[in-house]
């Protein structure tokens, strides 16, 4: 009963929103919007942001004609202003069977984290104002949740996080998860995908490369137990894949060293393919507090527009 | 290559456990895990090494069972082993020295054959090397172990050579090589060996056995301490001393039998007779080659009692052996009436045929018994004083003069013994100093079967040296008997009893002498007890007691080195044994209470042993002769001769088909704990057993 009762006020716990309550997530890139709102448009329009003179044309509006360069130069200048529009953001996690790994040294599952970390997220782009959508991804395609920006859209989207259950058939689908996204993101939208990857082959690649090279600013979290890294077993066992890829009998003292160095290529993989693609790649360990990754995302994006 | 323990080779059978365990399907823990892709790309690149890491580790399991299967069942090789085993293994080494009365023979070169064998054994225990361990037993008899067990001290065993003399024992070399097979089983050292110097004597060999076997890995080694050809050796073998006539003239023979163990005759060897110290007699005898010859001494003595003595003839190589002492005891023999009322002379029917070949008969020790045997009117005109006890068997009635004569016998300190004959009448006329009266004669019915002897009176002088054990007379069936009724007023008791409390032998004391009754017959008319053998003892201790004479027996003889037991009386409270060399030994009055005897065991030199004890009643100590012993070489060790071999040093002899067996099974055991390391080793570097299943 208790844990029902969780559930239905949402994934995050307070304490993990309290911590990001302050954190303020910015775009990489310009975004396109239909309101109004924080983050930089293609599109010039009214608001605060100055962005150039240009001479006036018939037509222009003459509200906007600058009075006093007028008076200076004794010629007719209209102000352009840079349009700032609201965000849309595309959560998308992975539900395939293997985000249910916990691992020995994780307090809960990969899946739940993951829930963590969109729920909080959500909770922060929603409070700024942005459009905030979710697309849960497995095997089968999942029933999506299009972005919004009333905040009284959160808990609804709150609760369908909490709802999610990882799949029980193998597979991630996760290249038909990109191309849904591409379809419901629209234009140049915030994508943050929270995945184990484990699933994620080469046309995963060039799907998430084709999804950046649109525009979308992508996010990729990539969600992991700490056993998934370092490999700690010491006896002799079947591990049993969960995704119904078979099993394998091993001495895991014998290939940890072999299994750990493989991790690390991997992870290089990702990084030399999202920074090739301008995505960002997101190392979320499930033994680190995810109001802490959320917060190192922030700053690092923080930092990134500043340099812009 | 033997098995000591074969059927321990059923254990290989494990191999094939072995195999089945590690090819059978394992059921390992299954853990869920999402990166299994990965795993399995990381995991192919393994199967190789893997798939020979788990043949290794088959190989080494299987090679470690069969090593210790056959490390078990105790495999060793069969080597022959003519200069004793030698390897990189710690020897245990026992060596055996004879220091019996043959290693006293001199050699040409001045040296006993002890010296030599000494020598050898030094020499032997100077092969071992730091590590080995090693053992003392001398094999005079009883064999005894200097050292309880093997010691790592070799410099203690030299010691022990070193304080080693010869003895005037006997050979004991089965009880030698028993000792040497204890200390060996005992020993954890994995190589044994035997060594035994010796004077090769050829008695020595008689009925040898080596208490191992050939599979036990024991090396044997004789040794022999002499060479040449056997030296010249004679010995006296015996002197035998008894007395002449009726001993009234305490005059002696003493036999000598001297032996010539040569293959060459002596002529006029000289044998020299000396008594109480002083030399009384000297003759000379030829003596064939390797045979024997007997000269006899006479001797009177002056006195009676006990008078030591030797014989002694000339010197050779050997001259432990040429002296052998005696004690002789000077009384005359104990002279026995018996009066036979149904005198039937040559026929076993006569009253008194099974009492004369019982009281004839010589028993060792004892002063001999001489029986004379009359009817009733030759003895009413006989002296009787002349004997010490009369026995009236089957005497139905004597003259009154004869009886009278009888009567005042007995009360002069002498002994009297009463059997009835068939008719169960007994004599009357001696009513007055027999233990009871006669009322009747009691047989057994036919239904109830014989009466039986129920219970002896052990402490009476008779039954003494019986102690608990069986008198010969349990078994004895009593078909009729007297009916006595016991004097109430004489000093009696009874000493036998027949099951109801009837008695069957009564004693009475009158003044100083002694009367018994027979309540049956000495023959069998009555009863089988002439054919049981508590008969003889019976009727020969009851003459001795009733003359007094129970103690009287020549000195008792034994072989060097065996212990003897000497009587102790009650009341004593001390026992000194005086040995020929005026050492000794005191038994002190809290060894002596409550027992009956104690064990002397310092019968190391040849020689009298003279007792005192100190009696109640009196001052000092008081010599008593009848415990008096000698201490006599044997005989066997006086032949020199050899077990055929020309050389001294290491001998094959009779142990030409010994071969000895290495034992292996230590380096199997060392091999089992290797394979194991490198099975552990193995397993701790790698999988025992992987592949890759989908």
């Amino acid at each position: 009963m208790i844990e029902r009762r969780e559930r239905s006020r949402g994934p995050v716990d307070p304490g993990v929103l309290e911590a990001v309550s302050t954190l303020v997530i910015e775009v990489r890139r310009v975004v396109e919007g239909l309101q109004g709102g924080g983050h930089a448009s293609l599109h010039q329009g009214a608001s605060v942001e100055f962005a150039e003179h240009k001479k006036y044309c018939p037509g222009d509006d003459i509200r906007h004609i600058d009075w006093r360069a007028l008076a200076r130069t004794d010629r007719y200048f209209i102000k352009v202003h840079e349009r700032e529009v609201t965000l849309r953001c595309l959560l998308m996690l992975d539900c395939s069977s293997s985000m249910a790994y916990q691992g020995s040294r994780a307090t809960r599952s990969k899946l739940d984290y993951a829930r963590v970390l969109l729920g909080a997220m959500a909770h922060v782009l929603v409070r700024q104002g942005d459009a905030v959508g979710l697309l849960p991804f497995a095997s089968l395609p999942l029933p999506h949740l299009p972005p919004d920006r009333k905040p009284e859209y959160l808990p609804a989207l709150m609760n369908r996080l909490a709802s999610l259950q990882p799949a029980q058939d193998g597979g991630t689908g996760f290249v038909e998860a990109i191309h849904r996204a591409a379809d419901h993101a629209g234009r140049r939208a915030m994508i943050v995908l929270a995945t184990d990857l484990w699933d994620a082959d080469r046309d995963a690649e060039v799907a998430l490369a084709s999804l950046a090279s649109r525009g979308h600013d992508v996010t990729l979290f990539h969600v992991l137990s700490p056993d998934e890294i370092d490999f700690p077993f010491n006896t002799t066992a079947t591990f049993e894949g969960m995704e119904g890829d078979g099993g394998v009998q091993v001495d895991p003292a014998l290939v940890r060293e072999d299994y750990r160095r493989a991790v690390i290529d991997m992870d290089l993989r990702w990084r030399r393919v999202t920074g090739e693609a301008q995505m960002d790649l997101v190392s979320a360990t499930t033994d680190k507090p995810p109001e802490v990754v959320l917060a190192d995302f922030a700053s690092r994006r923080h930092r990134a527009t500043r340099r812009q | 290559m033997t098995f000591e323990s074969p059927w321990m080779l059923l254990g290989l059978a494990a191999v094939g456990a072995v195999l089945w365990l590690h090819l059978k399907p394992r059921r390992d823990l299954v853990i869920p895990f999402p990166a299994v892709g990965m795993l399995k790309r990381v995991a192919l690149r393994r199967v190789p090494r893997l798939k020979l890491r788990s043949l290794l580790i088959l190989l080494a399991r299987i090679l470690a069972i069969v090593a210790l299967v056959l490390a078990v069942s105790r495999p060793g090789l069969t080597v022959r082993r003519p200069g004793g085993i030698r390897s990189g293994m710690a020897l245990v080494q026992i060596i055996l020295l004879d220091d019996s009365l043959s290693m006293h023979q001199m050699g040409t070169d001045g040296r006993t054959a002890f010296d030599r064998a000494r020598e050898r054994a030094v020499a032997e225990l100077d092969r071992l090397r730091p590590g080995d361990a090693c053992a003392l037993v001398l094999a005079g008899a009883p064999a005894r172990a200097v050292r309880g067990e093997a010691v790592f001290d070799l410099e203690s065993v030299r010691q022990d050579l070193s304080a080693a003399r010869p003895s005037y024992r006997s050979g004991d070399m089965a009880g030698a090589l028993r000792l040497a097979a204890k200390m060996l089983e005992e020993s954890p050292l994995p190589q044994r060996e035997v060594v035994l110097v010796t004077d090769l004597a050829d008695d020595m060999w008689r009925d040898m056995d080596l208490p191992w076997s050939d599979k036990a890995g024991v090396g044997f080694r004789v040794i022999g301490a002499v060479s040449g050809r056997p030296s010249v050796n004679a010995s006296v073998d015996r002197v035998k001393v008894q007395p002449l006539g009726d001993g009234v003239t305490r005059e002696v023979e003493v036999e000598v039998v001297v032996t010539n163990h040569g293959d060459d005759a002596m002529v006029g060897k000289e044998v020299m007779l000396e008594l109480d110290g002083q030399e009384v007699a000297r003759g000379s005898l030829d003596v064939p080659a390797n045979g024997s010859a007997v000269k006899r001494f006479h001797h009177r003595f002056s006195e009676e009692g006990a008078h030591r003595g030797l014989v002694r003839i000339d010197g050779d190589a050997l001259v432990e052996d040429n002296i052998r002492y005696f004690t002789v005891v000077v009384r005359r023999a104990l002279i026995v009436l018996v009066i036979n009322g149904d005198y039937r002379p040559g026929s076993y029917r006569d009253e008194a045929f099974y009492l004369m070949r019982a009281l004839e008969t010589p028993t060792p020790f004892d002063i001999p018994i001489k029986p004379m045997m009359v009817d009733v009117a030759t003895a009413g005109a006989a002296p009787l004083g002349g004997n010490d006890v009369i026995f009236l068997a089957g005497v139905e009635s004597i003259p009154p003069p004869l009886a009278n004569r009888i009567i005042d016998f007995v009360r002069s300190k002498k002994g009297l013994f009463i059997a009835p004959g068939n008719r169960g009448t007994t004599v009357a006329e001696l009513a007055s100093i027999m233990p009871g009266r006669v009322r009747s004669v009691r047989s057994a019915r036919r239904s109830q079967g014989a009466f039986s002897v129920d219970a002896v009176l052990r402490s009476h002088p008779i039954f003494k040296p019986f102690g608990e054990g069986l008198t010969g007379l349990e078994k004895t069936r009593i078909h009729a008997h007297l009916l006595v009724d016991p004097d109430p007023t004489a000093e009696r008791s009874v000493v036998v009893q027949l099951k109801g409390g009837l008695p069957l032998l009564m004693e009475r004391k009158v003044d100083k002498g002694i009367v018994m009754l027979l309540t049956t017959t000495l023959d069998r008319d009555w009863t089988d007890l002439p054919i049981r053998p508590g008969y003889l003892p019976l009727v020969q201790r009851a003459a001795r007691y009733l003359a007094g004479r129970l103690g009287d027996r020549e000195p008792r003889r034994v072989p060097v080195g065996r212990s003897i037991d000497l009587e102790v009386s009650a009341g004593m409270r001390r026992l000194v044994v005086l040995d020929p060399g005026d050492g000794k030994t005191v038994f002190a009055a809290k060894e002596l209470v409550g027992r009956s005897r104690v064990k002397f065991t310092g019968t190391m030199t040849p020689g009298s042993y003279r007792v005192w004890a100190q009696m109640p009643g009196f001052g000092g100590l008081k010599e008593l002769s009848d415990l008096e012993f000698v201490v006599e070489t044997d005989p066997v060790e006086s032949n020199l001769t050899r077990v055929a071999t020309e050389e001294e040093g290491d001998v094959a002899g009779p142990l030409e088909g010994v071969v000895g067996v290495l034992p292996v099974w230590p380096y199997l055991l060392l091999f089992a704990v290797l394979f194991l390391l490198f099975e552990t080793w193995l397993i701790g570097h790698g999988l025992r057993r992987s592949h890759v299943s989908k």
